[in-house]
């Protein structure tokens, strides 16, 4: 029974297994200070939930007989964007664990459930939500959910009164389009719209496949994009992009950043080092020398970062080393993954190196996006 | 029965660790890790504090000089530039390359990484060409961060590695440091005819 305070949170559980959502909802009665447990069998009873009754959170699985969880999340696109959601998954595999990662983890739960964890991410979202955070399941999310539980589907993305479809067959995206794009392009497109709301048919349209490109560059590939668009719109210079090969793109913007000098040494080395920083889940961004001296860093507070320097230069020197004795060449890009989150480093010059920190739900894409853009400009701003 | 030689076990664990370093996580984490060790050595000394410079060289003299005691007896050679005859260093290669013939591999890079401008050897005034083998790594950083542990009348001290001489009898010299502490490479240079290591003492406003 809900309790009649308006400020108690309603959390609402989706899963098809009655003898989980039972003991779930057993469990979670001791926090009933917290919050309220409510449940749904699958997506069309919590279909009817979200629309009779004010939920706060919904968590729930992907797998379900009726209107499954990816089908539910559509339907919140389009009518509770707002509302946060965690999915409940079984990873199988540490690939695709990997990826939920870099996906948000936040937003994860791996089945079977570590109880303990639930109600500690149940309280963090919650907490997020008090305070004005609108933590709704975005496309990119949803594409990647798509890719790693292998759905074939057909999706149809409306924003602002554009219209897209994307097309999966076994989590692949094989094809996309909009009204003035088709394929890649298209795709580009889409995945990059704001407010987007999301319907999904259980089946491919399209047999033939134009997208030979993974998803996970796609959705680099979009940021990126956006990104440049948003600085080109704020009065920057147009730069026209035309070379849909990643590397391409990263040569054009390099040259770009040559030609306008003056514009990189505008930039501080604090400014660039900020840029990371307003990641999610970045704690500590270092520009470390070669020998392990620190050159220059943002960190939160309790992070040493000169002993961050030191270990991490022997760290960076070893995986040299290593690349160096197996004949891989330079070294482009390593990342060490703990318990608690991912360390990277990446050389910036011939004399430096970046050391970036993060969380366990840090998105591992778009730090290495910033990575690869702000390379050539934090040797500039060091004066490497 | 010709006579063995006696090996010291730490100078020689000492040099192939060095090499072990190199190898593994190359010539500048090898570099940065001597460096801070020969820091973290001079933290580990009390400040000292002389009425005079004559007091100071009367230190090296009786080997109470805290700098005087990690290489030996240093000689002034007048305008505050000073020469030491022995490489502190010296007994270590003497010992392995008695044994090994020649030094360990990857020592020369190292070198090379040691004398590459940067933050560390400039805030020491080290390297910059002064450096001929890894030691200089570790002597003339630990120095300069022992110096800034010595007040003479009051103030503070630094110290300008100007150049080295290796074992083979090579020059190396620290033109940026020469330059800037108002030294000629004439001076040095002759210093270096009878000594291993010349360094400049500036006693700061």
């Amino acid at each position: 029974m809900l309790r009649g305070d308006i400020k108690m949170k309603n959390v609402l559980i989706v899963d098809d297994e009655r003898s989980f959502l039972t003991s779930l909802s057993e469990g979670l009665a001791t926090y009933d200070s917290e919050f309220n447990t409510l449940t749904a069998e699958n997506g069309k009873k919590a279909v009817e939930t979200l629309n009779s009754t004010r939920i706060d959170l919904v968590v729930t699985d992907l797998k379900m007989p009726e209107m499954d969880g990816f089908e539910l999340l559509a339907y919140m696109s389009r009518h509770h964007p707002d509302i946060p959601v965690i999915i409940m998954t079984a990873y199988g595999t540490p690939e695709i664990r990997k990826k939920a990662h870099s996906m948000g983890a936040s937003q994860y739960l791996e089945k079977p459930l570590d109880f303990k964890d639930l109600v500690d991410k149940i309280l963090l979202e919650l907490a997020a939500s008090s305070e004005g955070y609108l933590r709704g399941i975005t496309l990119p999310t949803f594409l990647q959910l798509v890719e790693m539980e292998k759905k074939t589907c057909t999706l149809k993305v409306t924003s602002r009164g554009r219209v897209g479809y994307l097309y999966f067959n076994e989590g692949e995206l094989i094809d996309a389009g909009t009204e003035s794009e088709t394929g890649e392009q298209a795709a580009y497109d889409i995945v990059c719209w704001d407010e987007a709301e999301i319907e999904i048919e259980r089946r491919c349209r399209q047999k033939h496949r134009t997208i030979h490109t993974s998803l996970g560059h796609i959705l680099m590939e979009s940021f990126r994009l956006k990104d440049e668009k948003d600085r080109n719109n704020s009065g920057n210079r147009i730069i026209e992009i035309q070379d849909d090969d990643v590397n391409g793109l990263i040569q054009q913007e390099e040259q770009n950043l040559e030609l306008s000098g003056k514009e990189a040494k505008m930039n501080t080395l604090k400014d660039i080092l900020n840029e990371f920083t307003k990641l999610q889940s970045v704690t500590a961004v270092c520009l470390v020398g070669r020998d392990g001296f620190l050159l220059d860093s943002i960190a939160r507070t309790g992070i040493d970062t000169d002993m961050v320097g030191a270990i991490a230069s022997s760290g960076f020197g070893t995986a040299e080393s290593m690349g160096r004795q197996l004949g891989k060449g330079a070294l482009t890009m390593s990342m060490i993954e703990f318990e608690n989150g991912p360390v990277m480093f990446s050389p910036v010059g011939e004399n430096a190196f970046l050391v970036i920190v993060a969380e366990r739900d840090a998105n591992l894409g778009m730090i290495r996006l910033k990575l690869k853009k702000h390379c050539h400009e934090l040797a500039a701003a060091a004066s490497i | 029965m010709t006579e063995g030689k006696i090996l010291d076990i730490a100078h020689i664990s000492f040099l192939d660790m060095i090499k072990i370093m190199i190898t593994l996580s190359g010539a500048a984490s090898a570099k940065g890790t001597l460096i801070r060790n020969a820091i973290k050595t001079a933290e580990k000394i009390p400040e000292v504090s002389y009425a005079s410079f004559d007091d100071y060289l009367a230190a090296i003299e009786n080997a109470t000089n805290p700098i005087a005691m990690i290489e030996g007896k240093s000689s002034h050679q007048g305008d505050f530039v000073f020469g030491l005859k022995n490489c502190p260093f010296g007994p270590s290669i003497k010992n392995y390359t008695e044994v090994f013939g020649k030094l360990p591999e990857g020592f020369g890079d190292f070198t090379v990484e040691f004398n590459k401008p940067g933050p560390v050897t400039d805030r020491y005034c080290v390297g910059e060409g002064a450096g001929v083998s890894p030691f200089c790594a570790v002597h003339q950083p630990m120095r300069s961060a022992f110096a800034e542990r010595i007040k003479i009348d009051g103030k503070n001290i630094k110290i300008y590695q100007l150049g080295c001489k290796s074992g083979s009898g090579k020059k190396g010299f620290a033109e940026k440091w020469i330059e800037e502490s108002g030294n000629s490479k004439d001076v040095v240079d002759k210093v270096l005819d009878e000594h291993m290591c010349c360094y400049y003492l500036k006693i700061l406003d």
